[in-house]
């Protein structure tokens, strides 16, 4: 599936070490895939990545939010992200995978977990290799976006975790996608 | 001192407004016409130490404030000036107003004194007023301790100038109190000229670093009262040698010190600096002093000017130079004597003054000395002998522990001095005193927990099936033991209510007077304990309770006396625990609410409608003064009636998981009573289940658990189902509904039924089954999520799932239920609804 040959590099080290995005100005990226397409958050944002295991609901919730599990000893939130993105519900199974993250609210900040398709890789990226979002019209906001790479002819949408998951009001994003896809293939 | 002083500065603020605190109360207790010794000491000890802390940490807004207070009150407790109502006034103020100074400089801000110095005045004015008669019957029996805090030299009725013997014992130093504050705060008081004693130091090689040697001759040259000198060697007079005499008594008492000579005679000044050689010669300064102090009183000041940068210093030789003045009848060619061995190699000059000269410079003079004092005391630690004749190699502030390596990397340690030095303190913590034995108690629960843990890893490790029977003793065994280390430490945040009551004294005193009403404030239960953070948040609504009661409840005296009560009106604070919770009741005895004006002022406000309004119950009719806006009163005082609080309150409280409700007589007074959970961080939960969904009840608002009946629920208009609970009715919940979740079943035959109990009403929740009972601990859903209506909060089963805990309040609001409705079938039903409040 996957056919990039961007600057891969190992997580867990680059983790450690929070200095390497400042060493030659560029940030790196944990992408996954969903339905098929690649998505990014800042590796600094993600706390760990786990299996799925089951959740306890939230009564009354938004269909997104799949309950809360305990991590070990924390109630954390978990967003089904495909929801989100307006895509279709798919059943999970023993490779679904949770990214636990940490989100900068102005309350402080929040862990929280996304359920996405698959892991993909870690992209070391320069603020140069980032193209801004395209106006998607009045009707799709694309504050949630920080930017669109291209690796290896495909694109890959960069998230802004921070302002996607402000739980105050979880956006809906699902013609964002959809949108992008038109301007990509335009 | 290179110690560090701001690292004492959270606790010194701790204690010093743990000691406003008590000085509160005790001025609170203070009855002016008959004073209680006690009393006035315990305010007295307070401000004392206050006084005697600031001073050391260098915060003279402070301590130049306290002394002034202390001054009055020494007066008071020594019975020389009567205590007055408005005295006890001006104290409580300036208990606010040192409250707002530290809390000022804890915050590393600068203080505010325009009040301190308002408060100043005033204190000073009073203690102007009548020293005359003060001093007439003092004067009789005690003529050297006439009272007069004034250093004013001008006042005709305090003596001076004094001449001060101070030689304090060789351990001072280790009992923490410190010479240079002891000066600092003479040199306050007025003008001081010091000479130090140096005859008792030691060998270089038998002196201790953390002994002092070191005396002070002392003349005080400004008029005061001997108590006021007493006063600053208050806490070292009992190790030192300590002589006040009024100096111009001095040919009387020659016997206290040998270099005690008369002010009044000749002075010498001499300047002498000496070459740089002079210690490689085998001359010592020091020595040359020693010589000089047989001849007369010596003050010394040294010169630095001559001192070079580190890098070029050389620890061999002699920077210094020093000014002395020698005063007594020495003979000049003693004092050439004294030189004779260095004459040569220095710069020396020997002249004669006479002390009418010598005052002229006197007041920058005596700054001079003192921080000379300042320098010497710095390097006490370590002896005068070194500092004299190795600081000729050194700097002044350096600590000389290692004399022969002055070049050691100490950065100019002058800004230790002032321990005021701007440094930005760690964010302020918050701490609890808690007693030892609870402790204790703690450590020996961990002790058998340990003890528990050993014995089952022990049968872990070879285990057979004979064994399982032991090992259930085992962990129930462990259950308990971490049952008890629970509890205790929960006991470790839990604090007497008294915290949280004790400033409604003041409070109540400080409004009465206000108002112009007679208000007795009673306390009970002061040590009924409750958790810190409910504690924190339980004081505004209190606060506002009483503010209502007083202003609203409690009527003028005069009304009062109309209606056959005394004249005085009661406000009782009373709390107790009461199953799981802590109750806090608020009782007056006024006037009680106005159910007429409440029902016409909601009517008004469209709260309820008129046709209505007569079918209200009366506590429908009060738990509308908890609607935002709703007040009934006819003014809007500074003191309450705006109409935001009541509601704020009930937030409050219920944000606590608590509870508040209201009972009324008119006439006779009304009563507030709130209900708080114990702590907010565990609760005793009961586990249901609905369809494969596990929730939680906290257990204290369970009522009873019965099995429904499908036949006992009739269905009311509006969409609420009504139970027959014995002769109630009750509304239901269907939690699978409310939650929109699927349940075993749907009829109510099958189900159970938990009927709870919030603000006085029971609603019955139907859920499939009843599981476990246990303590849970409460994790916050908010903290990473957001508020769900309905949860409280979420917990961790035994198996590691999450399990939500209910939230009675939310599910009653959220399921819509109005308890109106409802009532008015208990109403048709002849039934009246249980009343819950006394």
């Amino acid at each position: 599936m996957q056919t990039v040959t961007a600057t891969s590099a190992d997580a867990s080290e680059n983790m450690s070490d929070g200095s390497i995005s400042t060493m030659n100005d560029s940030n790196q990226y944990l992408t996954f895939i969903m339905a098929n397409e690649e998505y990014g958050v800042d590796i600094l944002c993600v706390q760990e990545i786990r299996g799925w295991e089951s959740a306890t609901p939230i009564p009354n919730a938004p269909p997104n939010i799949k309950g809360v599990i305990n991590l070990r000893g924390t109630i954390v939130p978990i967003v089904d992200l495909r929801q989100c993105f307006g895509m279709e519900a798919i059943e999970y199974t023993a490779v679904t995978v949770v990214i636990v993250l940490k989100v900068q609210t102005e309350k402080g900040s929040r862990v929280m977990g996304i359920v996405v398709d698959a892991v993909s890789d870690v992209y070391n990226l320069t603020p140069e290799d980032m193209k801004a979002p395209p106006d998607l019209g009045d009707s799709v906001s694309t504050d949630y976006i920080r930017g669109l790479v291209n690796v290896d002819e495909k694109m890959v949408i960069l998230l802004e975790i921070d302002k996607l998951l402000n739980m105050d009001e979880l956006p809906d994003l699902s013609e964002v996608s959809s949108k992008l896809m038109e301007v990509a293939g335009q | 001192m290179s110690v560090d002083l701001s690292q004492f500065h959270q606790v010194f603020f701790e204690e010093s407004f743990e000691g406003l605190d008590a000085m509160e109360s005790a001025l609170m207790e203070l009855d002016p016409s008959a004073v209680d010794s006690e009393t006035i000491n315990t305010i007295f000890r307070a401000a004392h130490s206050i006084k005697g802390g600031s001073a050391t940490f260098g915060f003279s807004i402070v301590a130049d404030f306290t002394h002034v207070l202390e001054t009055l009150l020494d007066e008071i407790r020594s019975d020389i000036r009567a205590i007055r109502r408005d005295d006890v006034d001006l104290f409580l103020q300036s208990v606010d107003c040192l409250r707002e100074l530290l809390s000022a400089l804890q915050q590393e801000s600068t203080p505010d004194s325009t009040e301190s110095n308002r408060l100043r005045e005033a204190f000073e004015a009073i203690l102007a007023i009548d020293p005359q008669s003060a001093s007439e019957s003092d004067n009789a029996t005690e003529p050297d301790s006439i009272l007069e805090p004034q250093p004013e030299p001008e006042d005709a009725s305090i003596d001076g100038p004094w001449h001060i013997h101070f030689c304090p014992g060789p351990d001072i130093l280790r009992t923490g109190n410190e010479p240079l504050r002891i000066l600092r705060e003479l040199e306050e008081l007025g003008r001081i000229t010091v000479t130090p004693i140096v005859d008792q130091i030691p060998e270089y090689s038998a002196l201790d670093p953390e002994a002092c040697y070191i005396g002070f001759d002392i003349i005080f040259r400004d008029r005061i009262a001997k108590d006021r000198l007493d006063e600053v060697f208050e806490w070292v007079v009992d190790e030192s040698d300590l002589s006040i005499v009024l100096a111009c008594h001095k040919s009387d008492i020659d016997n206290i010190s040998a270099s005690a000579q008369s002010a009044e005679s000749d002075e010498w000044k001499i300047y002498f600096k000496p070459c740089e050689d002079v210690l490689r010669t085998g001359n010592e300064p020091l020595r040359i002093f020693r010589e000089l102090v047989e001849l007369g009183d010596l003050s010394v000041t040294a010169g630095v000017d001559g001192l070079p940068s580190w890098p070029g210093l050389n620890p061999e030789s002699c920077y210094l130079s020093w000014n002395l003045d020698l005063a007594g009848k020495a003979e000049k060619s003693k004092i050439d004597e004294a030189f004779e061995w260095v004459v040569d190699e220095s710069d020396l000059s020997i002249s004669q003054e006479s002390l009418a000269s010598a005052d002229t410079v006197s007041t920058e003079l005596d700054r001079e000395l003192v921080d000379q004092v300042d320098d010497t005391a710095i390097s006490s630690e370590a002896g005068v002998s070194v500092a004299i004749s190795e600081a000729a190699s050194m700097a002044p502030e350096t600590e000389n522990i290692i004399p022969k390596q002055p070049a050691a990397n100490t950065p100019a340690p002058s800004a230790e001095i002032k321990p005021a030095a701007k440094k930005q303190s760690a964010s302020e913590s918050t701490s609890i005193r808690v007693g030892i034995d609870k402790v204790d108690t703690l450590i020996n629960m961990v002790g058998e927990l340990v003890i528990t843990q050993s014995m089952l890893g022990q049968l872990g490790d070879e285990f057979e099936m004979d064994d399982l029977s032991k090992l259930r003793e085992g962990l129930g065994q462990l259950e308990q033991n971490t049952r008890e280390l629970q509890e205790s430490v929960m006991r470790i945040r839990m604090l007497p209510i008294s915290f949280a009551f004790s400033r409604f004294p003041r409070m109540v005193r400080d409004l009465s007077r206000r108002l112009d009403k007679k208000i007795e404030l009673k306390l009970i239960g002061e040590q009924t304990e409750l958790d810190k953070t409910v504690m924190e948040k339980i004081g505004d609504p209190l606060v506002h309770l009483v503010r209502n009661a007083l202003d609203h409840g409690i009527e003028q005296p005069e009304e009062r006396l109309q209606s056959g009560k005394s004249e005085t009106g009661l406000i009782t604070l009373n709390a107790y625990h009461q199953g799981g919770n802590v109750v806090i009741e608020i009782t007056d005895d006024g006037k009680g609410l106005d159910r007429d004006r409440i029902v016409n002022k909601a009517v008004e406000s469209g709260l309820v409608q008129e046709s209505d309004a007569s079918s209200l119950t009366n506590e429908q009719v009060y738990d509308m003064i908890f609607q935002a806006g709703f007040s009934t009163a006819q003014e809007v005082s500074d003191v309450s009636g705006r109409g935001v609080g009541m509601d704020v309150v009930r937030r409050n409280i219920q944000a606590l998981n608590g509870s508040v409700e209201i009972s009324s007589t008119a006439g006779k007074g009304s009563r507030i009573t709130i209900r708080l959970p114990l702590t907010l961080a565990i609760l005793d939960g009961q586990l249901v289940r609905v369809g494969s969904h596990t929730y939680i009840f906290p257990l204290v608002s369970i009522v009873e658990s019965l099995q429904s009946k499908d036949e006992r629920v009739s269905r009311v208009a509006g969409g609420c189902d009504v139970f027959q609970l014995r002769d109630e009715y009750v509304p239901i919940i269907r939690l699978h509904k409310l939650f929109n979740i699927s349940a075993d079943t749907k009829s109510l035959d099958d189900a159970l039924m938990v009927v709870v109990e919030y603000d006085g009403e029971k609603v019955g929740v139907v859920v499939d089954d009843l599981q476990a009972q246990q303590q849970v601990v409460i994790k916050s859903l908010e903290q990473n999520y957001q508020r769900v209506e309905g949860i409280s909060g979420a917990t961790i089963l035994g198996d590691g799932t999450v399990a939500l805990i209910l939230d009675i309040p939310g599910l009653v609001k959220l399921a819509g239920i109005n308890h109106q409705q409802t009532n008015v079938i208990s109403l048709a039903g002849s039934h009246q609804p249980l009343q819950s409040t006394a």
